[in-house]
């Protein structure tokens, strides 16, 4: 026997264990004395006092700064694999099948002048969030 | 060699795709401009005009350009370029009636709003690969709920917006996840490749993901078009929505809708094994059915004016549904005398004229220096001074249920026709009951549309009636009106194009050497 059934072993441990664990945590709900009081009732029974509800309310400014962070975090997420794509098959940076996966040279110019429109677009929404406002922190 | 046939085909596409770009950029270039420069509205929407006049024209430069039609992410055969008229110059007929609602500052995310919704509607009529197909459906909604809360922020465009929403991104997971499966059951996005891979059984490698498939994007598209599974949020969005908002939603998701359902399941699977068509024709007959009942029969009960269209809008959708059902079962035998998607095509053409003329009626029409809310409050507008409105109101009402000479006569003429030509090479009777229904559903549907008219010639008025909105609204309402007789009138014009389009719907040509190289190194990939 390979180790081709190894998978059917982890999982049936995986499967054990969560079933053990659900019998357990119903068993110990449904066996509990139910005294509730008002300590009890509290989130930390033992711990600090609540000063207030956990439900509070955000200021509406830091979703905005949120979705502007976002507009990087979605530029970089692109341009990354971009960055390390464009040259790769290029003999000056890398010897002839160091890389297997890269952009061919015939997509080269066509690709980078994409990925300008793509900041410009970016850098777009930057100046209209700018413009609204969202950075003035009042 | 491989490399460049692909760089032709993305070359080619980016060439196709002149006219969404032209729209979107505008959108772009107006949104980010706005905040830099203080323009007044009718400004915003007169350059919005004249950028869905750029992209006509760029439509018609890309006319003729051909890409290889199994590598290429967009085509341009006659579907898309009379779907893509159909969706410019509804755009135009919806700029006329918007032009008022939104304020000075708010103007151009509002206008640039509607031009994105108008490309992305385009790059679904265009698109060739489920990728790109998704990202048009989305970049129909997600300015969608921009312009339900953008106008007015009251409780009630609050509510709307969110249902719209919550379900319409839970209807996006569902499409998101039948697509991957149909990308599992073949191997390839390209929607021309999957066809002609699934018209020859024994290259489809994975049958039963194929159903699965099937049940998941039409899931996703029966939000979009609110058709009965998945029709529930329409009466109260369109209610609780302005009323351009709800004309807008009850006329471009639909269309979208329709599209993508004959780019992506009735042109790919009616012409694959038997068993799969079948099953197909039996879910897509069973939604058919139960949308136009469900539709016709609550929309008797309704007193408020939206909801009414909003529960009309659902049974047209189970009409179009009938073409569907007719296009998934004709496939495998050969051309007919009416095709499903033709139907579909000529329904639309119909129904984008009448809905978008009966809403644009709303719009106009103050009572008192209100809106118009209930059926009720037409009564006696057939003989006040407000008289070619109630007659354009009782043209676009008359041709939805469906009145001889009107265009919306045709339109139901021709979908229940492809029923029953797909019938004639089924040796089930099942389409002709979905034809009778369909027959039986118009007869119930004339009688609410029927009682408005009755009511604006033959009740006594309520209340003094006034026009608003100016002639770029009188305009888009008389273009619908007259549009619908005259088109009516000569039906043939737009039967042309949209037997056109049915026959590049399915056309599959035999591929290049290269392409098959392609498909089916990627379709035999482990």
């Amino acid at each position: 026997m390979g180790t081709e059934y190894t998978p059917i072993f982890v999982f049936l441990i995986l499967a054990i264990g969560v079933g053990s664990s659900m019998i357990i945590l119903s068993a110990s709900w449904l066996l509990n004395p139910k005294k509730t009081t008002r300590v009890k009732q509290m989130p930390y029974e033992s711990g600090m006092d609540p000063i207030g509800d956990a439900r509070q309310r955000f200021d509406v400014r830091f979703y905005l700064v949120a979705i502007v962070f976002l507009l990087f975090d979605v530029e970089l997420l692109f341009l990354y694999p971009w960055a390390v794509g464009q040259w790769s098959l290029d003999v000056a940076v890398a010897p002839t099948g160091a890389y297997l996966a890269g952009i061919p040279a015939l997509f080269r110019d066509l690709v980078f002048w994409e990925i300008f429109v793509f900041i410009l677009i970016l850098a777009g929404a930057f100046a209209y969030a700018w413009r609204k406002g969202v950075f003035e922190w009042r | 060699m491989q490399t460049s046939f692909f760089y032709d085909a993305t070359v080619g596409t980016l060439a196709i795709l002149a006219p969404e770009l032209v729209l979107i950029l505008s959108a772009i270039a107006m949104m980010t401009l706005s905040p830099f420069v203080n323009l007044s509205r009718r400004l915003w929407c007169r350059v919005s005009v004249w950028s869905i006049l750029a992209s006509s024209a760029a439509l018609f430069w890309a006319w003729g350009r051909s890409t290889d039609l199994y590598a290429s992410a967009a085509i341009n055969d006659a579907l898309a370029l009379w779907s893509q008229l159909l969706i410019l110059g509804s755009g135009l007929l919806v700029l006329g009636l918007a032009h008022e609602e939104p304020s000075d500052e708010r103007a151009a995310e509002f206008f640039g709003s509607l031009l994105l919704m108008n490309a992305g509607a385009m790059l679904v009529a265009s698109a060739n690969d489920v990728v790109f197909l998704f990202v048009g459906l989305e970049l129909v909604s997600i300015p969608t709920y921009l312009v339900l809360y953008l106008t007015r922020r009251t409780p009630t465009t609050q509510e709307a917006a969110t249902k719209y929403f919550y379900l319409s991104i839970l209807a996006s997971g569902l499409l998101l996840y039948g697509l991957a499966f149909l990308y599992g059951s073949t191997g390839l996005s390209n929607l021309k490749a999957m066809a002609y891979l699934s018209s020859r059984p024994v290259n489809l490698p994975n049958v039963h993901l194929a159903l699965i498939a099937i049940v998941f994007v039409m899931a996703g598209l029966c939000f979009r078009v609110a058709a009965v599974p998945l029709h529930f949020y329409a009466p109260d969005v369109y209610q609780g929505s302005p009323t351009i908002i709800a004309a807008v939603l009850s006329w471009l998701p639909k269309a979208v809708g329709f599209l993508a359902m004959i780019r992506v399941i009735t042109s790919v699977f009616s012409q694959a094994s038997t068993e799969l068509t079948e099953q197909a024709t039996v879910l897509a007959w069973i939604i058919a059915a139960a949308t136009m009942i469900l539709g016709n029969f609550v929309a008797l009960l309704q007193e408020n004016l939206k909801r009414l269209l909003a529960y009309s809008s659902i049974a047209h959708a189970g009409y179009l549904m009938v073409g569907v059902t007719a296009a998934l079962a004709l496939g495998s035998h050969g051309s007919a005398l009416y095709h499903g998607v033709e139907g579909i095509f000529f329904y639309l053409v119909a129904y984008a004229l009448m809905t978008l003329g009966a809403f644009g009626v709303i719009i106009m029409l103050r009572i008192d220096g209100r809106p118009v809310e209930t059926v009720r409050q037409l009564s006696g507008l057939g003989w006040t001074k407000a008289w070619p409105v109630a007659l354009a109101m009782a043209v676009c009402l008359l041709s939805l249920s469906g009145i001889p000479p009107l265009l919306g006569f045709w339109g139901k003429f021709e979908v229940f026709a492809s029923a029953l030509s797909a019938l004639n090479f089924d040796d089930s009777t099942s389409l002709l009951v979905l034809a009778i229904l369909g027959v039986l559903n118009s007869a119930i549907g004339a009688y609410y549309y029927l009682r408005i008219v009755v009511l604006m010639y033959l009740a006594p008025s309520e209340g003094e009636f006034e026009i608003r909105g100016g002639w770029p609204v009188a305009s888009s309402v008389g273009a619908c009106a007259v549009l619908t007789v005259l088109l009516g009138l000569f039906w043939g014009v737009v039967a042309a194009p949209a037997r056109e389009a049915a026959h590049a719907a399915v056309y599959l040509p035999e591929p290049s050497k290269i392409a098959v190289e392609t498909v089916e190194t990627a379709s035999t990939m482990p």
